[in-house]
C-alpha cells in the first residue's frame, strides 16, 4: 500500500522535497468555510434604535471591514505557510538546477574496520566518508532521490528503495557505524548492481566514499572484471570515488598486532607489522585473564616486522589471553585474543623402523615427562596395532620409504583434529611414494653432496628462535651433507622455511602451517648414502646434540593448534556441533555483554548431533558461549589482519578517484563551517515557515480577540 | 373600575406623586379661569403686582389713592392674578415605541405602554392640581384629547390612551412640530418618547415649543436593551421605523452603540437647559413613582 502511494503521489516536485504535503493547503478552505457558516449563522432582531447602529457603523465599519478580511488572510497565511513548512521546500537561486529532472544519488560508504583510522583531526576516516555523503545529500537538488549502501565482508543496503527525504537519510547517514571486518569489493559491486536495476532510475550518480585501501581496491584496478567494476562502468551512471584521507596522507603510519599464536603450553608469540618505515618499536602488553604478565618494548625490523615470544605460567584452568599495542592511528588492529585450553598429555605417534624412531622418543621424553606419551610403531606392524587414529595430537614420520594409504589416512585424522605432523625425510625416501594428496610437499632431489650450512634465518620462526640466545648449542654446526630438495610447493600451506641450508636457504626445517594444523618437514639427510651400516644414525641430526631442544620445539610448535581453542575472524559465524540437543549452548555472550540467542540446526537426522548458530561474529574480543547448565566456554574473535595495511592504490591508478577536498561540496572547512548554511536550505525554510505560520495564527488571537472591539 | 383606569392610574404611584405638580419657570397668561397658578394678567388677588400710571379707561377701583394723595398723580395699584396651567400631553405613538426588548413576549411592556403611563400620571397629577391637560398621540393610532379638567378628563384620558397603539414610521421632531400647531393654549407641554430622531431635529423641536410659549418637559423613555445592545455574535438589525437593515458583529459593538446613546442624550439634555427645558431620562424598568416624584422635586421643588 505504501509502495503504490509512494509511486501514485508527487511527493517531490518543484522545490519540495515533499511536494504532496501541500494538499494540506486544502486545509485553508476551512476558515472560509467557517466565516460563511458563521454569517449564515446569525440572528435577526427588530430593532428600535437603528440611528445609534448606523452611526457606529459610519464611524467604525471601514476599520472593521478592514480587521476582518485581515483575520480572515491570517487565518489563510497561517494554514498555507504551515501547508509549505510541511513541503519542506529547498530554495535555491539556481533556477536552471531546478529545472533539471531528478537525479538518483546511491552513496557507498566504506565501512572496513580501516575507515576507523582516526585523522590528524581527531575524526575518523568512517566520520569523514559520512559527512561527506551528507554535504553531497544536502547539495543535491530537490526532487533527488537517494540510496545508501555499506561496503564490508557482507555489504548491507541502509537505504534499499529511492528516497526523497532528504532529512531521513541524512539520519540514516548519522546513524552508521564501521564494521570490525574487511570490506569486499565484488560483493559491494553486486549489491550496488542489483540496487540500481531496481529502481531503473534513468539519471543516477554513483558515489564511493572510502580511503582507497589497496587490499579492498586494488582488484578494481588490476581485474575490473571479476570484482564487477567494469559493469558499474558500463551502466552509464555517473562514477565517483572520493578519497576521504585526500586531506590527511598522515594517517597511513600503522602498527598492528597481526598475530598471537601459543608457541608452546607455556609460551605465545605475538607478531608485530608496522605498515610504515617510520616506525621502529611498539610497546606490547600481555594479559592473562585481565590481569597483565608481561609488558615491553618491541623493536621492529626494517622491514617493519617484529615478534615476540611471551612465556606464560601453566594453568589448569582454561585463560584468555590478550596482547595489545600501544594507541595509534587505527586502534582496533591494536589487539588480539587467544583462549588457551587447560593442560593435557599430548598423545604422539612415531611411526618407523624402531632404528630410525628411537633417537626421536628419546628426544621427546627428555625432560618433561608429563606431556608427551609417546608410542613407537613398525610400519610393518601398522595393520595389527589396535590404534585410535583419532586420538594423535603429534605424528612423526620417521624415515618411512614411501606413504602407504593408511598413512594417509593417518595424516588426515590427525590433520583432522588440529594435530601435527612432522616428516623425518631419510635415505630410504622414495620421491614416488611421496606423491599423494595428504602430503602438502613433494621430494625433488637429493642434494649434491657438501656441506651445508645450516641458516637459521635471524631465528625468526618459533621453531628457530629458541635457539637465538644460544648459538653454541650446535644448531648452527649440525654438518649437514646431503638433504632432500623439495618442489615448489603449495602457496596454501603457507610454507616457511624454519631453519634453512647453505646460501640458498633450502629448507632444513619447512614449516606448514595453514591456519587450522601445522605440519613440518626436516629435510636432512645422513653424511653417505649407505645405509647398510648397523645403528648408523639414518639423519645427520640425530646424533647432533641439537636433536632434543629442535624435536622438542618442533613438537611444541606442531601441536600448539591442538592446545589452542580456534579463533574465529570477525565476519564468520558463531557456530559449532553439539554431541546432542542437550549440550547445545543456551546463548552466546558478545564482547558488548549482549546476549545472542543460539538456533539449533538438525545436522544429521540419523544422529543425536546437532550443529547450532548464533548469528556471526562482528565485533572482536571474547565472546561467552553458554551452556545451559551455566557454564561458559571463551572464545576469541579477531579482526583480519589484512585490513590494517592502509596502503592506498595509486592515485593514478583509478580514473573516477577524486579527492574529497577537490569536490566543494564535501570541503571539509567549508564543511564545518557552512554546517548552519547549508542546514538552512531545508531544515531553515522550514523553521522559518513554521515560525511564520505561528506569527499569523497569533495575529489572528489578537486581531480576533482585541483589534477588533478596540475598533468597534 | 374601569379597566382602563386601573391601568394607567396606580394608586400607590399617585400616593407618591401626591402634592406634586408641573410648574411653568414665568408667569403666563393662563386665560379666565381662576387657578393655583399665577397668571401674567393683573387680577383681584390679594397679592401685590406693582403701579403704573393711570390711563383713560382703567378701573378707577385700582386707582391708588394714597400715592395721589402724596404726589396729586393718578397711579394705579396692580394685583396679581391667579390662573389655571394647561398641560399638553404630546404621546409617542411611533413604530420604534413598540419595542419591548429582545424577548419580548405578548405580555411584556413596551415603551409605549411605560410611557402611556407616564403621561396618565402626569395628567392625573395636573388634573388633581385643578389644572387643564390635553392629549396629543403622536404618530400611530389614536385619538387626540383637547383641553379639559376634572374627572371626566382623566377617564377620557384613559380611555384615549387605552385606545392608542404605536404605529408608522413618523419621525418625532416633525410630529411635535405639527402638534404645536394644534395647540392653542400656552402651558407646558410634555413630551413622552423615546426620542429616536436626528439630534439636530430634536433640538429644533426644543426651540420651537419654547418659540411658542409653552415649557418644555422632555421625557425619554428607552428599553433597558436598548441602552445596553446585549447581543452576541452576528446579528442583523431591523428597523422598526423603515431603516434599512445592517448587519454585525454585535458584541463587537455594543460599547460603542452604549456610547453614542449616551452622547445623544447628553446633548439633548444640554440642548434642553440652554433652553429652559426639563429633560428626563427614563428607561421602561424603572419604577414610575419615585423616578417621577425625583425628577418632579429636581424640576419644580
Amino acid at each position: 500500500m505504501s509502495e503504490l502511494l509512494y509511486d501514485s503521489l508527487p511527493w517531490a516536485f518543484g522545490p519540495f522535497v515533499s511536494g504532496g504535503m501541500l494538499l494540506w493547503g486544502l486545509v485553508a478552505v476551512v476558515p472560509i468555510v467557517l466565516h460563511l457558516l458563521n454569517r449564515r449563522r446569525r440572528q435577526t432582531v427588530a430593532w428600535p434604535a437603528m440611528q445609534f447602529l448606523l452611526e457606529v457603523l459610519q464611524k467604525r465599519s471601514r476599520n472593521i471591514q478592514l480587521w476582518q478580511w485581515l483575520l480572515l488572510l491570517a487565518r489563510l497565511l497561517a494554514v498555507l505557510l504551515l501547508a509549505l513548512a510541511l513541503a519542506n521546500p529547498v530554495l535555491r537561486t539556481d533556477a536552471t538546477a531546478v529545472q533539471l529532472p531528478s537525479q538518483q544519488h546511491l552513496y557507498v560508504i566504506d565501512a572496513s574496520y580501516s575507515m576507523q583510522t582516526l585523522a590528524g583531526s581527531g575524526e575518523s576516516r568512517f566520520q569523514a566518508a559520512m559527512d561527506a555523503a551528507i554535504a553531497d545529500c544536502r547539495s543535491a537538488r530537490p526532487g533527488d532521490t537517494f540510496l545508501v549502501a555499506l561496503m564490508q565482508a557482507d555489504p548491507i543496503a541502509v537505504v534499499s528503495r529511492p528516497s526523497a527525504d532528504r532529512a531521513a537519510v541524512i539520519d540514516q547517514l548519522r546513524a552508521l557505524r564501521p564494521s570490525f571486518g574487511p570490506a569486499s569489493l565484488p560483493l559491494t559491486t553486486a549489491l550496488v548492481k542489483r540496487m540500481l536495476a531496481d529502481t531503473k532510475a534513468s539519471r543516477s550518480q554513483l558515489v564511493f566514499y572510502s580511503d582507497m585501501q589497496r587490499s579492498t581496491w586494488q582488484a578494481a584496478v588490476t581485474d575490473p572484471e571479476t570484482v564487477g567494476w567494469s559493469d558499474l562502468q558500463a551502466l552509464g551512471s555517473e562514477l565517483r570515488v572520493v578519497d576521504v584521507t585526500a586531506d590527511d596522507p598522515a594517517t597511513l603510519e600503522n602498527i598492528s598486532l597481526i598475530d598471537l599464536q601459543p608457541r608452546a603450553r607455556d609460551r605465545v608469540v605475538l607478531q608485530v607489522r608496522a605498515f610504515d618505515a617510520a616506525s621502529t618499536a611498539s610497546q606490547w602488553t600481555v594479559r592473562v585473564d585481565g590481569e597483565v604478565v608481561q609488558s615491553n618494548r618491541l623493536e621492529l625490523a626494517a622491514d617493519g616486522s617484529g615478534f615476540a615470544e611471551v612465556f606464560l605460567a601453566e594453568t589448569d584452568q582454561t585463560s584468555v589471553i590478550e596482547a595489545s599495542l600501544e594507541e595509534d592511528a587505527l586502534q582496533v588492529d591494536n589487539s588480539r585474543w587467544l583462549v588457551r585450553s587447560s593442560v593435557q598429555t599430548l598423545r604422539v605417534l612415531c611411526l618407523g623402523k624402531p632404528a630410525a624412531t628411537r633417537f626421536l622418543v628419546a628426544a621427546l621424553r627428555a625432560g618433561d615427562q608429563s606431556l608427551w606419551d609417546v608410542r613407537q610403531l613398525d610400519p610393518a606392524d601398522f595393520a595389527s596395532a589396535n590404534l585410535d587414529t583419532n586420538s594423535i595430537d603429534l605424528l612423526m614420520l620417521c624415515d618411512l620409504e614411501r606413504m602407504e594409504p593408511r598413512i594417509n589416512e593417518l595424516i588426515a585424522a590427525t590433520a583432522a583434529r588440529r594435530g601435527g605432523v612432522v616428516w623425518w625425510l631419510g635415505a630410504r625416501a622414495d620421491p614416488a611414494g611421496y606423491a599423494s594428496d595428504a602430503i602438502p610437499f613433494r621430494l625433488a632431489a637429493v642434494a649434491e653432496p657438501d656441506l651445508y650450512g645450516v641458516d637459521p634465518r635471524s631465528y625468526e620462526h618459533p621453531i628457530a628462535s629458541p635457539f637465538a640466545p644460544y648459538p653454541q648449542s650446535g644448531l648452527l654446526s649440525t654438518p649437514i651433507f646431503r638433504y632432500w630438495r623439495l618442489a615448489p610447493l603449495d602457496p596454501l600451506t603457507n610454507p616457511e622455511v624454519a631453519i634453512g641450508l647453505g646460501a640458498d636457504s633450502d629448507p632444513l626445517v619447512l614449516a606448514m602451517d595453514n591456519g587450522h594444523h601445522r605440519q613440518a618437514v626436516v629435510t636432512s639427510l645422513p653424511m653417505t648414502a649407505d645405509t647398510a651400516v648397523a645403528e648408523s644414525p639414518w639423519n645427520a641430526m640425530v646424533a647432533w646434540p641439537s636433536l632434543v631442544p629442535l624435536v622438542q620445539e618442533t613438537a611444541a610448535w606442531l601441536c600448539a593448534p591442538v592446545m589452542e581453542v580456534p579463533a574465529l575472524v570477525v565476519g564468520e559465524p558463531l557456530a559449532g556441533v553439539a554431541a546432542n540437543l542437550d549440550e547445545t549452548p543456551k546463548q552466546v555472550v558478545a564482547p558488548d555483554g549482549k546476549a545472542r540467542p543460539v538456533i539449533t540446526l538438525d545436522r544429521e537426522p540419523e544422529t543425536a548431533s546437532k550443529r547450532w548458530m548464533a548469528g556471526l561474529a562482528d565485533l572482536p574480543g571474547i565472546y561467552q558461549i553458554v551452556d545451559s547448565d551455566g557454564t561458559s566456554l571463551p572464545l576469541a574473535v579477531n579482526v583480519d589482519p589484512l585490513e590494517a595495511d592502509l596502503r592506498p592504490i595509486a592515485a593514478t591508478a583509478m580514473p573516477q578517484l577524486v579527492s574529497s577536498s577537490a569536490t566543494p561540496s564535501v570541503d571539509r572547512t567549508v564543511d564545518r563551517q557552512s554546517e548552519s548554511s547549508i542546514e538552512s536550505e531545508s531544515g531553515g525554510w522550514f523553521r522559518w515557515l513554521i515560525a511564520t505560520a505561528i506569527g499569523f495564527l497569533i495575529v489572528e488571537s489578537l486581531i480576533s480577540r482585541f483589534a477588533l472591539r478596540w475598533q468597534a | 373600575m374601569n379597566p382602563a383606569w386601573k391601568k394607567f392610574f396606580d394608586p400607590p404611584t399617585l400616593a407618591e406623586l401626591a402634592g406634586l405638580g408641573l410648574r411653568r419657570s414665568q408667569l403666563f397668561d393662563g386665560g379666565a379661569l381662576a387657578g393655583a397658578h399665577r397668571s401674567s394678567r393683573h387680577g383681584h388677588s390679594v397679592e401685590f403686582a406693582d403701579h403704573r400710571p393711570y390711563v383713560p379707561g382703567d378701573d378707577l377701583r385700582s386707582v391708588d389713592w394714597k400715592i395721589y394723595g402724596r404726589t396729586d398723580r393718578y397711579f394705579l395699584r396692580n394685583r396679581e392674578d391667579e390662573t389655571t396651567l394647561v398641560c399638553h400631553l404630546l404621546l409617542d405613538a411611533s413604530g420604534s415605541m413598540a419595542f419591548a426588548g429582545l424577548g419580548a413576549s405578548s405580555a411584556s411592556e413596551s415603551k409605549f405602554d411605560y410611557a402611556a403611563r407616564v403621561a396618565a400620571t402626569l395628567g392625573f397629577i395636573t388634573i388633581d392640581s385643578q389644572d387643564q391637560c390635553s392629549l396629543s398621540i403622536l404618530g400611530g393610532r389614536g385619538l387626540d384629547l383637547p383641553v379639559g379638567s376634572g374627572e371626566p378628563q382623566l377617564q377620557a384620558l384613559a380611555e384615549a390612551l387605552s385606545r392608542s397603539q404605536p404605529d408608522g414610521e413618523a419621525r418625532i421632531g416633525r410630529l411635535v412640530g405639527e402638534a404645536l400647531l394644534r395647540l392653542d393654549r400656552r402651558g407646558i407641554v410634555v413630551v413622552v418618547s423615546d426620542l429616536l430622531d436626528d439630534a439636530e431635529t430634536l433640538e429644533t423641536m426644543i426651540r420651537q415649543v419654547g418659540a411658542a410659549g409653552h415649557d418644555l418637559l422632555l421625557i425619554q423613555v428607552l428599553h433597558p436593551d436598548e441602552r445596553s445592545l446585549p447581543l452576541q455574535g452576528t446579528t442583523r438589525f431591523e428597523g422598526l421605523e423603515g431603516e434599512a437593515a445592517v448587519e454585525l458583529q454585535a458584541d463587537a459593538f455594543a460599547e460603542p452603540y452604549r456610547q453614542a446613546v449616551a452622547q445623544f442624550t447628553q446633548r439633548i439634555e444640554q440642548s434642553c437647559r440652554a433652553h429652559g427645558a426639563h429633560f428626563l431620562e427614563m428607561t421602561s424598568d424603572q419604577p414610575l413613582g419615585p423616578t417621577l416624584a425625583a425628577a418632579l422635586h429636581r424640576f419644580y421643588g
